[in-house]
């Protein structure tokens, strides 16, 4: 069984679960994913993915931090999905003196559309695909760290980038799961399943 | 682009679950308040236990006040208005406030109409002691719904008294039919459609936090308990002995508030928190929570 963790410490937790229960559905995988929610490092560690949600992003590097969880994602090499807040957690550098994970050679710019009232919807295209952008206080993209390292920019909404995968691991600036939409969750869960069976064959 | 849709509001209230929002009158507070781990600072001229002392008329924040908080924080900066004054809502706004909360320890400035906020791009919170207001509110556009509590006494019982009622009776309509749930929605003074839906997913369709009266990291604890999705924090913090130690102890209980062993770390030592007030001893026309209907 398949093990997906959402990081329970602060944020939109509840929305991942519910998205994250509803593409296991839709992908018809009951039967090899289990989903739950996560608090501390020894539950963190028994993830094979892990999703980290939404919110203040200084409260939960603080936490991650504390709770040492750092070490058990960086350990067994978790592949993570962060959206907003997570985004910022993934990245190696922001521009405000914070915890992060710095796991992602990326560099984010904090608020970078602004504050609430400059939160906005948007279209936004992935693989060639449209989707439903909710952008809230979000985070960019300011820079790419090490152009070697395998990074690939996912989508881009006016020349800013707004969503990146290097790895295993996925950070968008938006809010997939505020919307009703579940593919780019059930991409998540299909690029563990492929990790998953390529490290067993 | 669309901007300040719902799903734009209640999606900024989301972001602050599981967080502590901390009253701050200065740049200096809002930066204690941010390292301590606050999700957003509420930024306003005096905390609710002084505006209590003081008496008089208590308005919205000098923008004065309100931009130097801004300027000292990257997390979300709220402000409060008056009950039903749109044109400080309006100010607020432009400041480029991200959440307002319309609230009741301000002197109210409409006795009859709360503000429209749906005409607003920027999400409001607002006081509920029951069922019937939190709706009220939330068909008046709030994204966010906290309990009134009876602010500045650094006494719980008020916050526990309106949580509870919210839940039990979420509780008691999910067992009402169509018909029933038609009467219950005339009697609390609410819209149907938003009864309805709250009996169908047995929760408020907007986040619910704790204020008023929370002054220990115990307090915190006690509220998540209730099923608050997070805790506002006002006179609590700084009117403790130690507002630095008062405001990490109460983000650390609220993120451990299942955890009694870590609680009781948490609160050693941590020196006097701030004097409270018994209900009792305020007259009823001085209780905060009246205001507001």
């Amino acid at each position: 069984m398949i093990k997906i963790g959402i990081l329970n410490l602060q944020g939109a937790v509840s929305e991942h679960l519910d998205m994250t229960l509803k593409a296991i559905d839709k992908l018809d995988k009951k039967n090899e994913i289990t989903v739950i929610g996560v608090r501390y490092a020894d539950e963190v560690s028994e993830c094979d993915g892990l999703i980290i949600s939404g919110g203040e992003s200084t409260v939960i590097g603080k936490l991650i931090k504390e709770r040492q969880i750092d070490k058990a994602i960086k350990e067994k090499k978790i592949p993570i999905f962060g959206t907003c807040a997570g985004m910022v957690i993934l990245s190696k550098k922001t521009d405000y003196d914070q915890d992060i994970l710095e796991i992602m050679d990326i560099e984010v710019s904090r608020n970078s559309f602004g504050r609430q009232r400059n939160s906005f919807e948007n279209e936004i295209k992935i693989f060639g695909d449209s989707y439903s952008g909710v952008f809230i206080r979000a985070p960019s993209v300011s820079k790419i760290l090490n152009e070697n390292n395998e990074l690939e920019i996912l989508s881009e909404l006016d020349n800013n980038i707004i969503a990146v995968k290097q790895g295993n691991n996925i950070a968008m600036s938006f809010h997939p799961e505020l919307t009703n939409d579940t593919r780019l969750h059930e991409y998540y869960l299909s690029e563990i399943l492929k990790l998953n069976k390529s490290n067993r064959d | 682009m669309k901007k300040g849709t719902d799903v734009l509001k209640e999606g900024f209230a989301k972001m602050t679950k599981g967080g502590v929002i901390m009253d701050v009158v200065n740049a200096n507070e809002a930066r204690i308040a941010e390292d301590a781990g606050a999700v957003a600072v509420m930024a306003l001229e005096k905390v609710p236990a002084d505006i209590r002392a003081s008496g008089g008329v208590a308005r919205m924040a000098d923008p004065n006040k309100v931009q130097e908080i801004l300027e000292a924080v990257s997390i979300p900066v709220m402000a409060k208005a008056r009950i039903g004054h749109i044109a400080e809502a309006q100010i607020l706004e432009t400041l480029g406030v991200d959440m307002i909360d319309e609230s009741e320890v301000l002197t109210p400035a409409d006795e009859e109409y709360h503000i429209n906020k749906k005409e607003f791009t920027i999400p409001f919170v607002c006081g509920a002691r029951n069922l019937g207001e939190a709706l009220r509110r939330i068909d008046e556009g709030a994204a966010m719904i906290r309990t009134k509590g009876e602010p500045g006494t650094g006494n719980i019982v008020e916050a526990v008294r309106h949580m509870r009622m919210v839940t039990s009776e979420i509780r008691e309509i999910q067992a009402k039919n169509e018909e029933e749930l038609r009467n219950f929605a005339r009697f609390i003074e609410a819209p149907f459609p938003l009864v309805k839906e709250v009996a169908k997913t047995g929760k408020l369709p907007v986040v619910n936090f704790a204020a008023g009266g929370v002054a220990t990291p115990a307090d915190a604890s006690l509220m998540m308990q209730l099923s608050s999705d997070g805790v506002f924090v006002g006179s609590g913090i700084f009117k403790s002995e130690n507002p630095t130690e008062f405001a990490k102890a109460i983000v650390e209980a609220t993120a451990n508030y299942d955890k009694p062993e870590v609680l009781a770390d948490i609160s050693r030592g941590l020196g006097e928190a701030m004097k409270g007030v018994k209900i009792s001893e305020i007259a009823e026309n001085d209780r905060m929570q009246e205001r507001g209907w």
